[in-house]
């Protein structure tokens, strides 16, 4: 830790230069980025200020005066040999703070304040903090207010093994009576009526608790600090490499106090969230979807349907399917809307709304058993937090009208096409768990941070799956809880995507697969010696074969990469003709321009010429104006130009109706380029 | 063929009695069955498709279902759409004579009942959408599609025409079940008096519609192998219903074949279903076969209709 450290401490000095990427540095950026209109005698109140180094740059940057308020007189001492004002103050209880700080002050106006690593200090901050809050409202001023990271992956990851480093200075100095994170910082200052306007932390990667360098979980090249450090990075991107959480603040209302008790009272959470997602295309299948989750056994659920880019119409009409529910059901039932994203953007949205202890995906053709909850809850008792996956059959459908109602038509016997249980090794090579069937528990979405991709179009929940399944665990259960409607002839996925779209989002799951290290659940290597002698056998048993295999797979590989090769340079020198073209394209649209110009002055020639032989009526003028003017016709017609077209730009233009729009020169161009 | 017989339908609503016979069942399904109902018949009152709504619950268990208290839970969840009586049979009825029953008890003005299981749970638009073809002449019954299992038997995609209906959820206008002359109690015991029910509607010259719009949930599952799962009641019932229906509906040969079968079986269920039949039809207990020339009743396999697929 650069900066602070504050009174009490015997180990070291707390005179920190200014530094631009320093807390002093943040706080000055704040200042400026947020600057209100002051007055050019306002004044800055520095608490605990130290040896107050930001003084001068303040001073400079903000035309403020700079006073420093703090208990330990060497530190003011030097404030006031370098010409600045300067207080000794013993910061504590509320009112005398208060008070204190409005004698200082006086009338003089305080465009801001700033408190600097001060707080963790302090021996009841609270109060020292609602009277800044206070003084803050009466002065309207703004603050900065910084304090340590606790939550440093440095520290977080040695703590997570027992391991705990309480030093000298620094992010654990020893005189910190209180640690903070960024939201229990955020949740203090507003309880002081300090409410956040922007923050600047500073950083680094590798804190003062970065010690030992070889310990498993700090050093780079592990592969479980490597694991740890991206499921940190997944769930609390901002704040793992924080040393110092800055913020600025405006006074406000102070927040009630929340009680320390609430991080652990029982929350009221239903068991299962089920997420429906539909595009209001097909309500009748809907209907069938939320008449089967009001059969359910075990009714400790919400349902919250995410419309996606619904119309007017399709709005109206998913409200009024869900209000013609029984009461208990719509009670149960909520709709949220979204407008953009892929089909993967609302299972985020929902899972992001989604109370419950676990979180289920029931698309709005899916088909639930009575015991499907209540499946997922015996589940949940033998592997409480795990995945819970049970069982379903497969069974083809499409839409029927009779009598002017849609329906839908069961059209085979439904099959249980997919495995009984769940089985990660098999799921490494594809999908065989259809998203219903699952139960996902809360914390993977909202502890761990693992979202949805939303770059993928098909598979996601596959790769959902992949990167739930071996961090939490899986409880199965072979039992059928549901049908998974397969539409065989009407829209569904499998008809609104190509096969090499799915292809693609296959291979990028299986990238993302590949780029990171795997948690296996027991038995596992049991199943990979398994795998592996069997292999050896195989290859022991044929060995021609298997080599013929190889060969024939690399020479394939070979021509693969060379055909690739083409293919980029092919590319390239199309980039480059195409610049070239775009280049002469844009001159001769120039040229063009200056010819419209050419020939509107000819149609002004002629209106003269029209006049004058009206006027005068001399057929010799007549005819030699009229030579003169096809002349400069002749010189600037658009034909001239289209003539001069080079030969890549017309075959380019040639190609394509589209091409030519796009490059600018729209149906006269074609027209133009045909003649010539 | 019209409907000279039923009042007009539409405004403002036909007169609806709903009926179903518990056995053994648990309250709880039975309060989720009312509240299902109660909800469909608030919006097909408020749509002017129903007027006044009763719903008849009979009791075929040796010990009532309902209490007081399960009663006026049941009354609550109606939340006064409609009139609930229960009877409480002291008997095991079985499904052909408990409807016949409840029906027995119906108002003079009804102009439909509704016949469902009691574990069925009816969707909120179910009402308007079951009653919507009975606006054409000839409709004898609507049947419901059930969910999650779909019944495999096959209908027209367009007109919804069927050769059976199913009484877990059938709506039939009232004149009719009184033409017809009720369920077959005497034959059936619970299994196939609705099939025997919907062919001798049929044999009236009436059509059986079966609407996929219109559904309800009934609780069915599947093993583990996604196989259906029948009850050993299930087993005997339907295996002896299935001797007298080939029997009442003229089939003489593929009875005899199929009695030959069960005799020969080592499935008890079997066994037993061919002895009760054979001594009834000792005793002279057999009803008088019908439609000969089938023109109403079509055996086809071991289906009394073809099915779109095996279940």
């Amino acid at each position: 830790m650069s900066t602070m450290i504050k009174r009490g401490n015997q180990h070291a000095t707390y005179d920190n230069p200014f530094q631009p990427d320093s807390v002093y540095g943040h706080m000055l950026d704040l200042l400026v980025e947020n600057r209100i209109q002051a007055a050019t005698d306002a004044i800055h109140l520095d608490l605990g200020c130290g040896y107050g180094r930001v003084a001068e740059p303040l001073t400079a940057r903000l035309g403020y005066r700079y006073v420093g308020v703090d208990k330990d007189q060497a530190g003011l001492d030097s404030l006031a040999a370098r010409g600045f004002e300067t207080h000794r103050l013993v910061l504590g209880e509320e009112e005398e703070t208060l008070e204190a700080l409005r004698r200082i002050v006086g009338d003089r106006r305080v465009a801001g304040v700033s408190f600097l690593d001060t707080l963790e200090h302090l021996a009841d901050g609270d109060r020292t903090l609602r009277a800044i809050g206070r003084f803050a409202a009466e002065k309207r001023a703004l603050v900065v207010i910084s304090v340590p990271n606790f939550a440093h992956a440095d520290i977080a990851a040695k703590l997570l093994l027992g391991r705990l480093d309480i030093t000298d200075v620094g992010l654990l100095d020893h005189t910190h009576t209180r640690t903070f994170t960024a939201r229990g910082l955020d949740t203090t200052l507003m309880t002081a009526g300090l409410h956040k306007v922007a923050e600047k932390n500073t950083r680094v990667r590798h804190s003062d608790q970065h010690f030992p360098t070889d310990h498993s979980l700090l050093a780079e090249g592990t592969e479980i600090g490597g694991l740890l450090r991206s499921l940190r990075a997944a769930v609390d991107p901002d704040h793992a490499d924080v040393m110092q959480l800055v913020r600025l603040c405006a006074p406000g209302p102070a927040a009630a106090a929340t009680p320390w008790n609430i991080a652990y009272l029982p929350e009221q959470r239903p068991f299962l969230s089920v997420i429906t997602r539909t595009q209001g295309r097909r309500l009748h299948t809907l209907r069938e979807t939320l008449l089967c989750l009001h059969g359910q056994t075990d009714g400790d659920i919400e349902v919250i349907v995410i419309g996606h880019k619904l119309t007017f119409a399709q709005l109206k009409a998913v409200e009024r399917l869900i209000d013609d529910q029984p009461e208990e059901m719509r009670a149960r039932t909520r709709l949220l809307r979204i407008n953009d994203g892929g089909r993967t953007r609302p299972l985020n949205t929902g899972f992001a709304a989604a109370t419950g202890h676990y979180i289920a995906i029931l698309d709005d053709d899916d088909i639930p058993f009575a015991h499907w909850v209540e499946t997922f809850r015996e589940l949940h008792k033998n592997g409480p937090g795990r995945m819970l996956r049970a069982s379903c059959v497969r069974q083809s459908v499409r839409n029927v009208t009779v009598s002017g109602q849609k329906g839908l038509r069961a059209e085979d016997t439904p099959k249980r096409v997919y495995p009984a249980r769940f089985d990660l090794f098999e799921h490494l090579r594809g999908n065989r768990t259809p998203p219903l069937t699952i139960a996902f528990p809360r914390g993977a979405f909202h502890d761990l941070g693992i979202h949805f991709d939303e770059t993928l179009t098909t598979t996601e929940d596959w790769d959902y799956i992949l990167r739930v399944a071996p961090l939490v665990g899986v409880s199965s259960s072979a039992a059928v809880t549901s049908v998974y409607r397969w539409w065989e002839t009407d829209e569904s996925s499998r008809t609104l995507h190509d096969q090499e779209e799915w292809d693609r989002n296959y291979l990028t799951t299986l990238r993302k697969m590949d780029a990171a290290p795997l948690l296996l659940p027991p038995a596992s290597t049991a199943r990979l010696r398994i795998l592996l002698d069997g292999w050896d056998k195989m290859v022991a048993a044929n060995p021609d074969r298997l080599r013929d295999e190889a060969e024939n797979l690399r020479a394939e590989l070979g021509r693969c990469q060379a055909e690739l090769e083409n293919c980029q340079a092919e590319l390239e020198n199309c980039q480059a003709e195409l610049e070239n073209c775009q280049a002469e394209l844009g001159n001769c649209q120039a040229e063009l321009e200056n010819c419209q110009a050419e020939l509107e002055g000819c149609g002004t020639r002629l209106n003269v010429l029209k006049t004058t032989i009206e006027m005068h009526g001399d057929p010799s003028q007549l005819r030699y104006e009229i030579d003169e003017l096809n002349r400069a016709i002749e010189r600037s017609t658009i034909l001239r130009v289209a003539r001069r077209v080079p030969p890549p730009v017309r075959r380019m233009l040639r190609g394509t109706a589209r091409g030519v729009w796009r490059v600018g020169g729209g149906r006269l161009w074609l027209r133009l380029l045909r003649r010539c | 063929m019209s409907y000279g017989t039923l009042p007009s339908f539409g405004h403002p609503g036909a007169s609806l009695q709903i009926q179903a016979v518990l056995y053994n069942n648990d309250p709880v399904d039975a309060t989720r069955m009312v509240v299902a109902l109660a909800r469909a018949v608030e919006l097909a009152h408020s749509d002017g498709d129903i007027s006044d709504v009763v719903l008849r619950l009979g009791d075929s268990s040796s010990i009532p279902v309902l209490d007081k208290s399960s009663f006026d839970q049941l009354t609550t969840a109606a939340r006064r759409t409609m009139e609930i009586e229960y009877d409480f049979f002291a008997e095991n009825l079985g499904s052909a004579k408990g409807h016949n029953r409840l029906a027995s008890h119906a108002k003079g003005e009804t102009d439909f009942i509704w016949i469902q299981n009691p574990d069925v749970i009816v969707s909120p638009r179910l009402i308007s959408i079951v009653l919507a073809p009975f606006r054409r002449a000839g409709v004898g019954q609507v049947e419901a599609k059930q969910l999650p299992i779909e019944h495999p038997k096959e209908y027209d995609p367009h007109t919804g025409e069927t050769e059976w209906t199913t009484t877990a959820c059938v709506m039939t206008p009232f004149p009719i079940y009184k033409e017809v002359g009720g369920f077959d109690a005497e034959s059936f015991f619970m299994y196939c008096d609705d099939v025997d029910f919907a062919l001798r509607i049929r044999e009236l010259g009436y059509r059986l519609i079966f609407q996929p719009a219109a559904i309800c949930f009934h609780d069915k599952r599947l093993s583990d192998e996604g196989a259906w799962l029948p009850t050993g009641a299930e087993r005997y019932y339907s295996a002896e219903a299935a001797l007298m229906m080939l029997h009442k509906w003229s089939y003489p040969e593929a009875l005899a074949k199929i009695l030959a079968d069960f005799r020969e079986s080592s499935d008890p269920d079997l066994l037993n279903a061919a002895r009760v039949f054979l001594e009834r039809r000792e005793h002279g207990e057999l009803p008088s076969p019908r439609d000969p020339e089938h023109r109403v009743a079509r055996f086809e396999g071991v289906q009394w209709a073809k099915h779109r697929f095996p279940l």
